[in-house]
């Protein structure tokens, strides 16, 4: 992993799942917390380096699925006591390469803890707006 | 006593059993015992054959027992199972009873032992409670029966004395009661000139039942509803399978209006969408949504309508489901995991207050009073 991110101010995009996205447009707290298999890691893109759309672009171009693209800042991680560090990605066989990728790291919270945090996090991505939407 | 045959060791303790001696008015317990230990042969066999309602026949032939001896040790009267009459009766599955007579032997033992530290089953059968009248009946006091080999919760051996008996009879019945609140489609309403009218009602849990009303209260809120929801508040007699033997008392019963209906309509259409949802449907992750889920999402629906308006319904990549609402100043979450058990949490919208997860085995009544103690009922 890279730089921890010092940018209070940087906004992070988060694409969201289908599923996890109401009738009415309202996303689940769901995506605002590492499922099992990120490992207390939550992935997310730098608008210092890419757009909403740029990043929702690479991300469906890269065979998964989103409709829409939610930010924190790295001040808003950081009040949750979510460290944010660089994590560009590069090419693969199957995978474009990803250079504005990072990480807010949830290891210092219990699976029961995350839970609220992801909840505080979506009620403030939510109040931000949605940035992006397919 | 063939090899394989299973054999059960009730040791008797009191002067009265010293030297090897078994009184012949304590005989009947065996049989007894053997009634009993059929009772919950037939709960295991029912518990693992759900599509059955009735045991096979032979099955109750295929649990014969014989007294093959009496141990010294004040006296040991020893049981053993006929594991070759089982095999005529039921041909092929003595294995499969070999399991069930073990299971429903730690099922007595279980219960017996329960009933030492104020321990009960809500209810049990008749079948259950008539092998249990007759267990034991001939014990005088400081006299008892050890299960030999079945360790206690007290670490000693498990035993029945005239306490636990007692306690027993008199703690379980065959039906008990409870408040059974939730929601089901009004499918007729009959009103006669004299006497109680009642409503037929589908519900999720016990079907088409009859609830019993005043007329004059039948025709002025229910008349021309049919078809419509309606919610329900009742103390309900259950039998010990939780089946519905009548209605006690009727606290609260309403049509539930038009758009309450059509967001429960909306929150079932959505449920019922995750039906589709296989085993990778989270980008390569997450586990198809079990029955299990399913069945507590309609069970909460049920028992608690009254902010479905509000209630945002996604799945969970663990295979279960999810229940997200805002009230008043917090947003809540009812996650449903994949066993059915539940997990209520939230937090302060504008503040620092949060709800640390509460866990729980079902949506029960511990669950369902935390939640109207958090959200409100009405």
């Amino acid at each position: 992993m890279g730089e921890v991110l010092a940018d209070a101010g940087e906004i992070l995009f988060r694409q969201i799942h289908p599923t996890f996205v109401e009738e009415d447009g309202e996303p689940s707290s769901q995506p605002f917390m590492p499922s099992k298999k990120d490992n207390n890691m939550l992935s997310v893109d730098r608008s210092s380096l890419t757009d909403a759309a740029g990043s929702h672009a690479l991300y469906v171009a890269n065979g998964q699925a989103s409709v829409a693209v939610y930010g924190l800042t790295v001040g808003e991680f950081d009040k949750e006591k979510l460290p944010c560090m660089a994590d560009p990605l590069g090419k693969t066989d199957k995978l474009t390469a990803n250079p504005a990728h990072a990480l807010a790291e949830y290891t210092a919270h219990s699976a029961n803890q995350q839970k609220n945090i992801a909840k505080r996090l979506k009620i403030v991505a939510r109040a931000r707006g949605l940035l992006f939407a397919s | 006593m063939r090899d394989d045959d299973k054999t059960f060791r009730l040791r008797y303790t009191g002067t009265r059993f010293e030297g090897t001696r078994l009184p012949v008015d304590v005989l009947s317990d065996l049989p007894a015992f053997r009634d009993l230990l059929v009772a919950f042969a037939k709960d295991q066999f029912r518990t693992a054959n759900t599509d059955k309602q009735r045991v096979p026949k032979g099955f109750d032939k295929s649990l014969s027992f014989n007294l093959v001896g009496i141990d010294n040790g004040s006296a040991v009267p020893i049981i053993s199972w006929n594991r070759n009459l089982a095999q005529a009766n039921l041909p092929g599955i003595a294995d499969d009873l070999e399991n069930i007579v073990d299971a429903s032997y730690q099922d007595v033992v279980r219960l017996i032992d329960n009933a030492g530290s104020s321990v009960f089953p809500k209810s049990l059968s008749s079948e259950h409670i008539r092998a249990l009248n007759k267990l034991g009946s001939g014990l005088r006091d400081n006299e008892r029966i050890e299960f030999q080999g079945a360790q206690g919760k007290d670490g000693g051996v498990v035993f029945l004395d005239n306490f636990r008996r007692k306690a027993l009879i008199t703690k379980v019945h065959q039906t008990y009661q409870s408040r059974h609140d939730g929601t089901g489609v009004l499918r007729g309403a009959y009103m006669p000139a004299d006497g109680l009218g009642y409503l037929d009602v589908e519900t999720v849990v016990y079907g088409l039942i009859k609830i019993s009303l005043e007329p004059d209260f039948i025709k002025e809120n229910f008349d021309g509803n049919l078809g419509s929801a309606v919610q329900f508040d009742m103390q309900v007699e259950l039998d010990d399978s939780d089946k519905l033997v009548s209605i006690v008392d009727v606290f609260d019963i309403v049509v539930i209006d038009a758009q309450r209906e059509a967001s429960l309509e909306r929150c079932r259409a959505r449920l019922t969408g995750f039906r589709v949802l296989s085993d990778g449907w989270h980008d390569d992750d997450g586990m198809a949504i079990s029955e299990a889920a399913f069945t507590a999402a309609d069970r909460f629906l049920s028992k608690r309508p009254n902010r479905v308006s509000a209630y945002k319904v996604y799945p969970t990549p663990d295979g279960g489901i999810l229940f997200e609402f805002e009230h008043g100043e917090w947003d809540w979450s009812v996650e449903l995991a994949a066993s059915g058990s539940v997990e209520f949490y939230g937090v302060q919208i504008d503040s620092d207050g949060e709800l640390s997860p509460q866990k729980y085995p079902a949506i029960d009544d511990a669950f369902l009073k935390l939640f109207d103690e958090k959200t409100g009922r009405n």
